[in-house]
């Protein structure tokens, strides 16, 4: 079979690229091994829709969306208490800047319809196993069905954060486990009621809980909680290689979080409706892979393209700015006819030029502030030992916040790890 | 031949099922819809009777039916018609029958096939009450047919592993039974099945006239619970063995007897160690 | 919650075909087996010095490739189609 340009992958990469592509005239070709866009797909909860809003306008008023983000808690939780900073505020919800709480396996499935409707074809039940080759270059790929070969000018690797087919192109070695975490997830069903008076929520207002601490037992990660229209999606995400090390089951990291005092009443009366589990690429900047070579590019988190600083995850948005580049282009190669790594420059430097390499860039110091272990036990249980002695009723006699707060650090961590520790905060921000 | 396929889609029986109104599990846009099994043995039936002149035509009606019809044409039929109700409620056999038939007469065809029931437990009857309504003879349940020169062949089922050869007179229904193997359709015929357009034909255009459902559903429940069992040992057994039994939750070792001599002492032995776990009288 | 009870809330196409393959032989020399805690699914399980793999719980995550440092497993996704189908993550 030939086409003009196959994409591998329906998720929000893929599928922003077959958009573009389509409206430009150029009917691509969609692979996705899952039964329909969105069943292998599972994330924590929050696209962010500006770069999706460029493309589609006013997306959200179509778009199965659960809740918009309206208020958001951070919290740092020792073994048996918990700090909060909870942000409520009218601007946090302004479109199109405003976050989308959504379920990736109704979202995904919308945005393959819309693909649909821009003239894309996407193919589900069609898991690509290798790439071809032609003097050099990659000229198609190879569907696990008979007559599977389908040949390509060019070939776009939206397939998400184990990134194999950038891997059997050249563009980068294999995924290590000191730079993907892994998420499990929780969805439980809960009345729309319920929700809304727990949580304090009007009509479609969402909120967003990150929690950092013993949310993973201490370990690098965070667990997350959102509202969906009715009922909460909630997991925890902890950095492989410590799973490893701490020689824990992620499932019990999970059921240790619910079970925290400061998590298990939100959840009272929720009853299970699914699990998932899905890696998220955190190497930033400094793992970039070269993006293109002839007749190829990576895009979305099979490039590694998620920006996160630690209470704050971006990867969908970047995966479609990404798709939207990477069609762009495809689009100026093909006016020169010229599907070579040169000829598909233009899309490290649209990437570059917008949001997704600059975020990335900004955020490339998060990343060794984030490799420090105190931020996940020393710190937390730190700050809520020194708030708890703030607060205690006198006597004893208080000493002075500053004192107090110092106390509580030095009786768990180092100077120079403090020193160090806060130099690299400071540079992260 | 020309051959049609009554075809449906039917909820993928391994979806965990809620537990009830206003459970997001509960509702039918969460599953998982695909051909109906049997539907598919009846295209593989209907693929091997067509012979290098025929044509296998699928039709469906209701809510998921574009889904169904996909499959079909993945499954080797050549075109899929799509009857549009616009109620697109849940319509009772009787009606459904009559709707499909008016399709097929207005089709043409020297067989009609469809699964011989559908795996969510509703239209067993449909392939009678549909041979009735296209006054043709019924063959049920089909495991195998084809042709022999100008006459069908169709090999039923009976009680007790009996089969029958029977050959219909033609325009016939054949009401197939089975599970088709669960074969990949090649890249190319996969693709072509997603993106031929379905024929659309309005239900009111059938020259039927209104069709109303006939039946309203007053509920919708919940599933009855299902007993709980518990493990209760044999009372024959020794009480140190249904003590074991009990710490290890009813489960029993599979124990291996190796029986030698002659075949007709092994078959003895056999006999004897049946009679003693109380298998045979 | 036990894994069980969690994974019967998943639907699944399961193809008979494993698409994991565990070259057993390693695993001796592996005593630590990250593969059998850091699995999601719960699909390693460790049986004297062998490990015992059932496909068919598998969320499709790739973690089990990742961790499994003396490259014992043959890791590809199932056929198109089959496998975890999310319909509510
Ligand atoms: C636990 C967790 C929480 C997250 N939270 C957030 C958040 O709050 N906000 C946010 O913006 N981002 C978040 N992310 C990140 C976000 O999910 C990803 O960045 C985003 O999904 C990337 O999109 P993508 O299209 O690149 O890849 P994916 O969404 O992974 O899509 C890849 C697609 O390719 C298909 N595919 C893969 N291989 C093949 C193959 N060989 N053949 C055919 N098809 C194939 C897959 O089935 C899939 O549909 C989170 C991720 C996780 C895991
Ligand atoms: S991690 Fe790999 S080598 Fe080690 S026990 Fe598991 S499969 Fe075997
Ligand atoms: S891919 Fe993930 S769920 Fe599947 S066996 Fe490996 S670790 Fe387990």
């Amino acid at each position: 079979m030939n086409a003009d340009v196959v994409i591998v992958g329906a998720g929000p990469a893929g599928l922003s690229a077959a958009i573009t592509l389509a409206r430009a005239g150029v009917r691509p070709l969609v692979l996705e091994r899952g039964l329909y866009p969105g069943a292998k797909n599972m994330f924590g909860g929050v696209l962010y829709g500006r770069a999706l809003h460029e493309m589609l306008p006013a997306f959200w008023e179509r778009a199965p969306v659960e809740r918009r983000l309206t208020r958001r808690t951070f919290t740092l939780l020792s073994q048996d208490a918990a700090v909060s900073l909870d942000l409520r505020s009218p601007r946090l919800g302004t479109t199109p800047d405003a976050g989308w709480i959504i379920a990736r396996s109704r979202f995904d499935r919308w945005l393959g319809e819309e693909a649909e409707a821009a003239g894309a074809i996407i193919v589900p039940e069609a898991t690509v196993d290798d790439l071809l080759w032609e003097g050099g270059r990659v000229a198609g790929v190879r569907v696990r069905r008979e007559e599977g070969e389908v040949h390509a000018k060019v070939v776009v690797a939206a397939d998400g954060a184990l990134s194999l087919l950038a891997q059997r192109a050249g563009l980068r070695g294999p995924v290590s486990s000191g730079t993907v975490a892994l998420g499990v997830k929780e969805v439980l069903h809960l009345p729309r009621e319920v929700i809304e008076t727990r949580f304090q929520l009007r009509d479609d207002e969402g909120l967003e809980m990150i929690f950092v601490g013993a949310a993973t037992g201490g370990q690098p990660g965070g667990g997350f909680l959102y509202t969906l229209c009715e009922g909460l999606a909630l997991g925890v995400i902890v950095r492989l290689d410590a799973l490893v090390a701490g020689r824990t089951r992620p499932q019990d990291l999970l059921e240790r979080f619910k079970a925290h005092p400061a998590v298990a009443p939100l959840l009272a009366g929720g009853t299970a409706r699914e699990y998932s589990a899905h890696l998220i690429p955190e190497g930033g900047y400094a793992e970039l892979p070269r993006l293109v070579t002839d007749g190829f590019l990576v895009a979305g988190d099979a490039a590694g393209l998620v920006a996160v600083n630690g209470i704050h995850f971006e990867g969908m948005n970047l995966a479609i700015a990404s798709g939207i580049a990477a069609a762009e282009a495809i689009l100026d190669a093909r006016e020169r006819a010229d599907f070579s790594a040169a000829g598909l420059e233009g899309y490290g430097r649209r990437l570059r030029d917008g949001f997704v390499l600059q975020d990335l860039r900004r955020f490339r110091h998060a990343a060794l502030f984030l490799r420090s272990p105190r931020l996940y036990r020393e710190y937390p249980e730190a700050v809520c030992d020194f708030l708890e002695r703030l607060y205690r009723p006198s006597p004893p006699a208080k000493t002075g916040l500053w004192r107090g707060l110092v106390g509580s650090l030095r009786r768990r961590v180092s100077w120079t790890d403090l020193v160090r520790d806060g130099w690299r905060m400071l540079r992260s921000l | 031949m020309r051959l049609i396929v009554c075809v449906k889609a039917v909820p993928d029986p391994g979806i965990p099922v809620g537990a009830g109104p206003g459970d997001p599990a509960w509702d039918p846009a969460s599953w998982i819809w695909d051909l109906n099994p049997p539907d598919g043995a009846a295209l593989t039936v209907a693929a091997s009777l067509r012979g290098t002149e025929g044509t296998v035509t699928a039709v469906s009606l209701g809510a998921h039916a574009p889904q169904a019809l996909r499959r079909a044409l993945a499954w080797g039929a050549d075109r899929a018609v799509l009857l549009a109700d616009r109620g697109g409620e849940d319509l009772d056999i009787v009606t459904t029958a009559r709707i499909l038939a008016a399709a097929a007469g207005r089709l043409g065809f020297d067989a009609i096939l469809c699964g011989h029931a559908a795996i969510d437990g509703q239209g067993e009857s449909l392939p009678a009450v549909l041979a009735g309504f296209l006054e043709c003879p019924l063959v049920s349940p089909v495991v195998e047919a084809w042709r022999e020169a100008d006459v069908l062949v169709a090999r039923t089922r009976l009680p007790h592993g009996r089969r029958a050869l029977l050959q219909p007179r033609l325009p016939a229904m054949l009401a197939v039974e089975g599970t088709p193997p669960r074969v990949d359709a090649t890249l190319p015929v996969h693709l072509q099945a997603l993106t031929a357009p379905l024929d659309m034909w309005d239900v009111s255009s059938l020259g039927l006239g209104a069709v109303a459902p006939q039946v309203s559903r007053l509920d919708l429940g919940p599933p009855r619970p299902r007993p709980k069992k518990i493990f209760t040992p044999d009372s024959r057994l020794s009480a140190a063995e249904r003590l074991r039994q009990l710490m290890t939750g009813g489960r029993v070792e599979k124990k291996t007897e190796l029986f030698t001599g002659t075949p007709a002492q092994a078959a003895e032995h056999i006999l004897g160690a049946l009679r003693r776990e109380g298998s045979i009288a | 919650m036990a894994i069980e009870d969690r994974l019967r809330l998943v639907f699944y196409r399961v193809d008979p075909e494993p698409h994991i393959r565990v070259n057993a032989d390693a695993c001796p020399a592996c005593p630590d087996g990250p593969c059998t805690f850091c699995c999601p699914a719960e699909c390693f399980q460790r049986d004297g010095d062998r490990i015992r793999f059932l496909h068919d719980g598998c969320l499709e995550c790739g973690t089990c490739l990742l961790v499994c440092a003396p490259g014992a497993i043959t890791w590809t996704y199932p056929r198109g189609g089959c496998g975890v189908a999310y319909r509510f993550s």
